[in-house]
Parts: structure tokens; sequence; C-alpha cells
């Protein structure tokens, strides 16, 4: 941004710009990022290894192609078939090519050496396997990591996605996604005349789902701790004539579900702070709805909003300095940041346009907001800028789309889409896409109705 | 003789007195025509300030729809003259030279189409693309006015928009904004590289219809792998628009000097 702005001084401020002498000087600004090439050869298999373990191996290797094809901004990576052990040296599994890795463009290569696990005396006890990683950069002829993983035949997924994220990591010096999971909603299991959705939580790219919460009741607003232990969730349980919507946490580690709030009307739309202290929730029991901060220990509650109009759906930045949420005090729902600390401190419009604009999420870096607007009778998903400038939109033509939620790097974007069937009848699933609105793929199929989609920090 | 006398000291008097008056009279006109500009101007400022933004409903177009927009290869006539325009001297040695291959909208169809379509039926093919593409059945140019209106809060131009030369300057700074963020597009470096404090600036000569008659390295960045993505942006973000009337001239000259990142 700052280099954008000096770019646009340069061009103001050069006296000749058009005058008839001199140079017309002007500055392009920051380089985008340009895919790195990256081969990654089939793994080298060292001794024996039994059926379930050969196609165990061939899994890892998939995946771990597969997880990287998430980043294709990032990386380019060439089909499988065609690396089969190329660019490695005959002597060595683990001695590049470097020549002929340089002459095709490859910025760095992964070589992954599988050993059969064999425990005890009378031979293989287990199924697990061990795989050494390295990773090479061509460039500087570096190696940036090396590592030893073991890969249990029960959790092949989840070890790849770490190793994943450690080769990722030793490139880019931070963590990607592969570690990461999504909470959502789901009304699978309901039926005629009693709807009821429950808490899921599955990996990133839709794999390993399992129910968290078994409320026989309407769960909504699920939010994540940052160290991932607790999870909090409103409850909407009808009984006759009365209807609560009561806010739960659930602790990840040891099952316990626990009431956290049951104040008169709402108790809903919670989110962690940073330091996972507190949350940021929507209360009515005044008669109107606005955001409070809840103490978690001391269970109390501080205003954030003090307005006539309803303020609900917060969303705090990662520094915990800023939160933003949907207000109608324009006399429509917009979307609003604010300062954290006393009530009303810096609030600041920061959508102007769109009938009805809903679920605004902060990025990471706090640096964009997404939100859902209705627009020719159908939800889509924009961007802004935090500041209020770069409106931007990301979905068209895809069914309703509702609910972004940024992933832990703010590459990604989970989200809800709709899709109608018939009069009467629609699917709901969650798709992802990167920060950019390019669509990846469906992560949810054949599981009802699934809503409120929340990515891991 | 008294009366006399006592008759020219009043005229003389009233001559003065008139005099005063009118001095007075004109000072104070003076000075209240100033302040009354000045309050005008203030005005003229404040309203300015307030009004300068143009409206804008929500973006039609998505990021990746203006993205392929403005990927749309530059539709130009077929070059069958050689550069008539002679380049200035120029002190670099590390000069760039390349043609452009000139492209019609016709081929870019072609291009975007796996089968190899006869010239007879070129015009159905163009109505097809248009019903199935709504990218491509809006003119380009009105395109990017929808662009403009739909996808951007931007300050206006000018209150009045009277002036010719305003007008003249708009479209030079409209058309060198448009060169920039083309190049823009296409400026791209790995990731060992993005973080570097690294600078340097290319000499970009352009023909009137805007195509590159070559490129020279202004500044170095001293790094050559560097300079050459600074040269290689440029290349794919051409053939550029046809310069404007007020710069078309110094297109030949070579007086554009982009600076990679300033």
């Amino acid at each position: 941004m700052k280099l954008l702005i000096c770019s646009i001084c340069l061009i103001l401020l050069s006296g000749s710009l058009f005058g008839q002498t001199g140079f017309i000087r002007m500055g392009v600004g920051k380089a985008d990022l340009e895919a790195d090439r990256i081969a990654i050869p089939i793994p080298l298999k060292v001794g024996n290894f039994s059926v379930p373990q050969s196609m165990a191996i061939k899994e890892i290797y998939e995946i771990l192609v597969e997880d990287f094809s998430y980043y294709k901004k990032d990386f380019e990576i060439l089909a499988p078939d065609r690396l089969p052990y190329m660019h490695i040296k005959r002597s060595n599994f683990f001695e590049p090519d470097y020549k002929s890795l340089s002459r095709r463009n490859f910025s760095y290569t992964f070589h992954l050496r599988v050993k059969s696990l064999v425990l005890g005396k009378n031979g293989p006890k287990t199924q697990d396997i061990k795989v050494d990683a390295r990773v090479y950069r061509v460039r500087d002829k570096k190696l940036l990591l090396e590592k030893e993983f073991v890969i249990s035949s029960g959790k092949i997924r989840k070890g790849v996605h770490g190793i994943g994220n450690d080769i990722y990591t030793s490139i880019k010096n931070k963590q990607s996604i592969f570690n990461s999971k999504i909470l959502f909603v789901s009304d699978q299991g309901s039926q005629r005349g009693h709807q009821i959705k429950e808490l899921f939580i599955m990996d990133f790219d839709g794999r390993n789902s399992r129910q968290l919460s078994r409320h026989n009741a309407v769960v909504v607003s699920p939010a994540i701790s940052h160290n991932r232990e607790m999870i909090a969730y409103t409850v909407i349980k009808k009984s006759g004539r009365k209807k609560t919507v009561d806010l739960y946490m659930h602790n990840l580690r040891t099952g316990r579900m626990r009431l956290l709030s049951n104040r008169p009307g709402i108790n809903s739309g919670a989110v962690f702070t940073p330091d996972d202290k507190s949350l940021l929730l929507t209360l009515s029991y005044s008669g109107n709805a606005e955001i409070y901060q809840l103490n978690l220990k001391n269970k109390r509650i501080t205003p954030l909003t003090k307005h006539y109009s309803d303020d609900v759906d917060p969303s705090i930045s990662r520094d915990g300095r800023m939160y933003t949420f949907l207000s109608n005090r324009s006399g429509r729902a917009d979307v609003y940041t604010a300062k954290m600390g006393k009530a009303e401190s810096g609030v600041k419009r920061i959508s102007y346009v769109g009938k009805f604009n809903a679920t605004p999420r902060y990025s990471p870096n706090g640096k964009y907001i997404a939100f859902s607007s209705w627009v020719d009778n159908r939800f889509d998903i924009y961007r802004i800028n935090s500041s209020g400038t770069g409106l931007v939109r990301l979905t068209k033509n895809f069914g309703s789309n509702e609910d972004p939620s940024f992933s832990n790097d703010g590459q990604f974007i989970v989200f809800t889409s709709q899709r109608v069937l018939s009069r009467t009848k629609a699917i709901q699933n969650l798709y992802i896409m990167d920060k950019d609105g390019e669509i990846l793929g469906r992560l949810t199929k054949g599981f009802g109705n699934c809503i409120s989609p929340r990515w891991t920090h | 003789m008294n009366g006399r006398s006592e008759f020219s000291a009043d005229l003389n008097s009233l001559l003065i007195s008139l005099a005063l008056h009118l001095a007075v009279f004109g000072i104070l006109w003076a000075v209240g025509r100033q302040w009354l500009n000045s309050t005008v101007n203030t005005n003229i400022e404040i309203i300015k300030s307030s009004v300068r933004v143009d409206l804008v409903s929500m973006p039609k177009f998505t990021l990746k729809e203006l993205e392929a927009i403005q990927d749309l290869p530059h539709v130009e006539e077929t070059v069958t003259k050689e550069v008539v325009e002679k380049a200035p001297e120029v002190t670099d040695e590390k000069d760039v030279t390349f043609k452009t291959k000139a492209t019609s909208f016709d081929d870019f169809l072609n291009s975007q189409s796996n089968k190899k379509l006869k010239l007879k039926k070129k015009v159905e093919v163009k109505i097809k693309v248009k019903k199935e593409n709504p990218l491509f059945g809006i003119n380009k140019k009105e395109l990017e006015k929808i662009i403009h209106a739909g996808n951007k809060i931007s300050k206006g131009i000018a209150l009045t928009g009277d002036s010719d030369a305003d007008i003249k300057k708009v479209e030079s700074e409209k058309y060198i904004t448009g060169l920039i963020s083309r190049i823009k597009r296409y400026w791209k470096l790995p990731s060992y590289l993005i973080d570097e404090d690294l600078n340097c600036a290319i000499r970009v000569f352009l023909k009137k219809n805007g195509n590159i008659i070559k490129l020279s390295i202004f500044e170095s960045s001293g790094v050559k792998e560097y300079d050459e993505k600074a040269l290689d942006a440029i290349k794919k973000a051409g053939p550029y628009d046809p310069l404007v009337e007020q710069i078309a001239d110094r297109g030949a000259r070579g007086d554009f000097v982009v600076g990679f990142p300033l």
C-alpha cells in the first residue's frame, strides 16, 4: 500500500509529467509472487512392505501432492507421473540433480524415503511407516528440512498433513492450512417436523468429519478458541411456547459441555478473543441486541456497543485491537468496525452499499473483512479492506453464497453455497475458494445442509 | 465678495467630502469584493471536498472477471508499415528490441475455441460467443467504463469540468495510470527476490499506436534476474492502448520511465 501511494506521489510530484520535456517517471509498486515450481518425486521404498503398507505409501504421496495443490498460486507441481525418480542422482536418493532441476526451472524438490517400521522380535507388529523427508532449495543447493516422521496406519491423512505443514513452513517460514480444521453445523439427522442441527468438525479438505454435539436441537454460530481446546456455540430450544437461545461451551480436551450464558433473549454469535480469556457475543437481555465482552473466568460482561439500533455478529482481529460487527444503525444492515475497549469506541461504518449485508469476518492479518450481501435475489460474498476501501466481489453465478470464514493463514475462505433443487427443496454445502474468489472445490457432499463454517486459527 | 468666497469655500469642502466618500466607498467595495470572492472560493472548496465522490452500487463483476477483462488482448489493425518515428539515441548499451505480433479480435476468438473456424462462419461465431459469455457481449471500452463506475468509489475529477487543460491533463493521467496497472499485472518475482530491497527503471519507447518500439534499462538493480523480470513485465503487458494526443510524441522519444517498484 505504501509503495502504491509512493508510486502515485512519484507521478504527481514529477513536475514535468505532462510538460513537453523530461521523463515521465512512473512506479508500478510491489511485485506479485511468482509460483515456485516444485518437484515431488515418488517416495523411495527401502525394505519389504505389506500390501496395506504399499497402499499407504501411495496414499501418502497422493495426499502430499493434493495438499500442495491448494496453494496453486504459490506452487506449481508437475503431474506426479512425470516425476518418478528423475532429478535424483542415482548414487544417492537424497542427492538432487541440481543441474537438471535448474534447467527445468524448479525452485524446490521434496524427497521422501519410506521404511517399514518393524517392532517386536517376531517380525512386523505394526503397519506404521517411517518417512524420511528432505526439502532442497535448488537456487543455492540448500537443504531446508531434514526430518523423520512416523505415520500410523489409522492416521495417514493426519500424518501427511503434518509432513506437508513442516515442508511448507521450511519454505515459507509460516504455517500452512494443512493442520487446520473447519467447524460447521449440519442438519443431517433431521426428521419431518423436527429439525435438528448439530455441530461437526472436519479437516480443512473436508475429510475426517465427526460430530461434536448431541443436543437434539438447533445449534448455531459456533466458534473455536485459538488454542483449539474450547468451542462456544448457541443452542436454540423450543419447549411449548418457550424458546431459549443459550450459549454453551464444549471442552474438546475433556469432552465436557456446560451452559455459559442463558440470559433472557439472545445469547449468540460468540467469538474468542486472541488470548482465549473472553468472548465477544450478542446479548439482547436489555431489549436491544448489543455486543458484549464476556470474561470466561468471572463471567462478567462489558458492553462494547451502546446504540438504540441492533448490533450483532462480531468478529475480532487477530491482534485483538479491532472488531467488526453488523448494525442497522444506518437504517439497513451494514458492516462497522470499532476499537476494543470502551463502549462505542471508534465505531466506523465500512459498507455504504448493498441492500442487506451480513456475517462480516476479519482476515487473520486484519487487512480484509469478508461479508455477504444480498444482490439480485441472492447472497454473494464480497471483500473490503478494513479501512473501508477496495470493495471487491468474490462470488457470482454460483448459487446463494453466505457466511465466509478466512483460513488460519488468510489465503482461503470457506463459505456456504445454496443450490435450489425444486420449489420446496434446496441444498446447502460448504465450498472453499482462495481470498481472491477462485473456487477450489466443494468440501461437503451428502451431509445434509451445512452452514456456519468456522476455520480454526 | 464675501458671499462669493464663501460659496467657493463651500464648493471646495463639498468636493473634498465627495472625494473622501468616493475613496471610502471604493476601499469598502474592493475589500468587500475580495472577501466575497474568498468566501465563495472557500464555499466551493467545501462543496468540492464534500461532493467529489461518485456514489456506487455493489460491484457487478467479480475480481476474476475483472482480471479476465484486463487480460483481453489489445485489438488493433494489422500493422503493414514499418516504424516511421525514429527513436532518439539511447546511451544505455543493454537495449532490448523486439517485434510485437498484431492480433485481431477474430484471432482472439479463434484462439479461445478448440475448433478451427472457417472464415465464412466468423459472424455466426461472434454472435454465439456474445450469448455465451456476457463479458464478450459488451464492448471492451464500455466494460472498462462499467468497471470504473461499479467497482470503485473514486474521487470526481473536477467540480465544473470546463477547463480544456484539465481535461487533457486528466486524459494523460488516465493513460499513465492504465499503463501502470497493465504492467503491474505482469510484475511478478520469485519468492527469493520478492523481499529484496531492489529497484530498477526501464525506459520505454512506444509507437503512437501503443506498440513497443524498444526497451532499455535506465537504472539497473544490480541483479540481472530482477532487471529481466521487469523487462518481461513490460513486454507481456504490451501492446498498449494508442497514446493520447497530449503525450503522443513523447512515446517515440522514450520519455516513459517505468520504475520497479518505484
